[in-house]
């Protein structure tokens, strides 16, 4: 028989508990060195030619 | 679609590359892929301090390798760091970049320098042939023209306008802001929609109700959510820039847009999720330079804001929303 699972205060999630920054949390766990921003809009495309 | 746009010098390079940023760098290394002739994506990183140049080259390479089509690569270098040197400033990273490129398969074909004063070729230092050159030639290449004729403009980083609401404005926020229960949430998320329809709808006292809302956590984060279509349902990947397919980008200005307008009702001190997600969009559109600034204002703002911080730490380790490395689903401007 599986044991038995209290929930105690500590488990309870607050009132204003972000589930975007749980996500940032967990992302930033795998996250490599700082290196600063790094920038990488897209171009345009329209064909630019040298 | 346009005409292509013909970039055939030095100083047309240069000036496309504030047009792709938004700004003119500062120290910093901005990298162009070239596919054939054509040149494919920008890639800005802040100039190395503390990098090995090994370490750095492979980075910068990691970046670049996202243009699958990519032939060969194009340098500049903004830096007002002992210009005049022999060797150039950042030499040994240069030459490190070269053969991490070479690797790549994109070799590197030219590079340059941009100072806050003059510019030259990075590669070649006579005098003879490549004399340093006034930065108007920049500015009045045929290339800016055509941008800018174009409808291109450089705008530059958007300061947020000063709060000019009234001085119970603060109260009427905190009164606003949801306890917490769903159908509070719900109410303002239908209020949103309807305002990203039709931004012109937004009145002083919706203007409140919203600047309310956002000082919730959960309410932002639905709202943050709400602003991309063609997203997963999970916060995850909506947060991340995971997109099953291109999202409205039209819709996501007018949500930034809206959002510079909440701020003009909100006093200091409850600034600070606007600032935060006027961030996360710019990071989403691939400028990270300007979404970091943003959150910075937000941790000046209100300290320790704790979504600004966990933001700030992910673009400062160079983190790119999944959507910007896919041409078909980054932004691109309307």
């Amino acid at each position: 028989m599986a044991e038995e699972i209290r929930m105690t205060e500590a488990d309870t999630v607050a009132p204003d508990a972000s589930p975007a920054e749980d996500v940032l949390e967990l992302r930033l766990l795998t996250a490599g060195p700082v290196t600063g921003p790094v920038d990488r809009p897209l171009v345009d495309h329209r064909l630019d030619e040298l | 679609m346009n005409e292509p746009l013909n970039i055939s010098t030095p100083a047309d390079i240069l000036a496309y590359v504030p047009h792709m940023l938004g700004e003119t760098p500062k120290e910093s290394f901005v990298l162009i892929t070239m596919q054939g002739n054509a040149l494919g994506a920008t890639l800005r990183l802040d100039a190395p301090l503390c990098f090995e140049p090994k370490a750095f080259a492979q980075t910068v390479v990691s970046y670049a390798t996202a243009d699958e089509a990519a032939t060969g690569t194009l340098l500049v270098i903004y830096t007002d760091e002992n210009t005049t040197a022999d060797p150039r400033p950042f030499s040994e990273y240069v030459q490190a970049l070269r053969i991490e490129l070479e690797t790549a398969r994109m070799p590197l074909k030219d590079a340059w320098m941009v100072t806050s004063e003059v510019w030259s070729n990075y590669l070649c230092m006579d005098p003879v042939c490549c004399p340093e050159r006034s930065l108007d030639e920049i500015t009045n290449s045929s290339g800016n023209a055509a941008l800018i004729y174009r409808g291109s403009n450089v705008t530059g980083f958007t300061n947020p306008e000063p709060f000019t609401g009234e001085a119970a404005a603060r109260e009427t926020i905190a009164a606003h802001k949801p306890d917490g229960w769903p159908e509070n949430t719900e109410a303002r998320r239908a209020q949103w929609a309807e305002l990203l329809q039709n931004p012109k709808g937004l009145t002083h006292e919706a203007a409140l109700e919203l600047a309310g809302a956002l000082q919730h956590p959960i309410t932002r984060d639905y709202l943050m959510a709400d602003t991309i279509t063609n997203a997963p349902d999970q916060f995850t990947s909506v947060l991340l820039g995971v997109f099953v397919a291109r999202p409205d980008w039209t819709r996501v200005d007018t949500a930034q847009e809206l959002v510079f307008e909440l701020m003009k009702v909100t006093p200091d001190g409850q600034r600070a999720p606007m600032l935060s997600v006027i961030g996360w969009i710019e990071w989403l559109k691939g400028k990270s330079s300007f979404a970091a600034r943003y959150f910075k204002l937000a941790l000046e703002d209100v300290e320790g804001f704790r979504f600004a911080e966990l933001m700030a730490d992910l673009v400062n380790r160079g983190l790119l929303a999944d959507c910007v490395r896919d041409p078909k689903k980054a932004y691109t401007r309307p």
